[in-house]
């Protein structure tokens, strides 16, 4: 059987969204992503991403290199829980984030 | 000039209170997803908010947008009989809610909606509630500083009337 996707985009700022994507079997998330990008000098970028695909919880830190860094200890959590976290974290920290991509890559 | 609608929103950084109805919403989706739109920008917005943003006329615009998109503002006008200059305030408040996009095409503004909206309605939080049902209908600054007085009652009635400090409270409860 194969995967249904919903996506939703918020904004936390005029400048600042973060797609979301969820992967559903059998009514249940199977896995998702998070992206966080910003509008600088009139152009999207993508700055921070976490996601649950190819069988592993990653995230991407695009000021440091689109590599994925793999993040174990969360593993154990169920799907729902690490979302949620990273949400939180999200928006805890994309201005962080933000202004280290800004420092790279302006 | 006083904005009118509910720019407001648009042009701020999401507050806590639409971030945990945004969170509400997502613990929803993920108890049944099958229940929610595909696709769409989510719009955590108030009860107010919602019928001063969405007049019949804008989402009449959206309608049209939908259906003949990509279009012009020049177009929207003529369709819906109305004057350009307030069809484009509207389109303004649509594009800042990311509902609409647009771009430059020569002297045309092209418009598209690449998705739907979805918005969530706030509810009041339970603390406020119950402040209310206490106080009686006040405004929410009032209903805070009902709320400071309540704290400090409370902290006086511990420790025979002297009051207690933050410090002494965390101490006393062993966190």
């Amino acid at each position: 059987m194969g995967l249904n996707r919903k996506e939703y985009t918020l904004f936390l700022t005029p400048g600042d969204a973060v797609d979301v994507k969820l992967f559903i079997r059998r009514n249940e998330v199977v896995k998702f992503s998070l992206n966080y990008r910003a509008e600088i000098k009139g152009r999207w970028h993508q700055v921070y991403r976490v996601d649950s695909y190819h069988g592993f919880l990653h995230e991407m830190r695009y000021w440091l290199s689109p590599r994925p860094i793999k993040l174990p200890y969360m593993e154990q959590y169920p799907l729902s829980f690490v979302f949620r976290h990273f949400m939180i974290e999200m928006r805890l920290r994309f201005r962080n984030y933000r202004s280290l991509y800004e420092e790279t890559d302006g | 000039m006083k904005r009118r609608t509910g720019e407001c929103m648009a042009k701020k950084e999401m507050d806590d209170e639409r971030f945990e109805s945004m969170l509400d919403f997502f613990d929803k989706v993920f108890r049944d997803p099958e229940k929610y739109p595909g696709r769409a920008v989510v719009l955590p917005m108030r009860g107010p908010e919602i019928t001063r943003a969405f007049t019949p006329k804008r989402l009449e615009l959206v309608e049209l947008i939908k259906r003949d998109q990509p279009t012009t503002a020049a177009k929207l006008a003529k369709v819906t009989g109305r004057m350009v200059e307030g069809v484009l305030r509207d389109l303004a408040l649509l594009k800042e809610l990311h509902i609409v996009q647009h771009r430059k095409e020569g002297k045309e503004v092209v418009l598209t909606m690449k998705q739907d909206f979805l918005v969530i309605p706030l509810v009041p939080s339970l603390a406020l509630k119950e402040l209310k049902q206490k106080h009686g209908e006040k405004s929410e600054g009032e209903l805070n500083e009902e709320a400071k007085k309540d704290i400090e009652a409370a902290r006086k009635q511990i420790k025979g009337g002297k009051g207690i400090s933050t410090k002494e409270l965390v101490e006393q409860l062993g966190l």
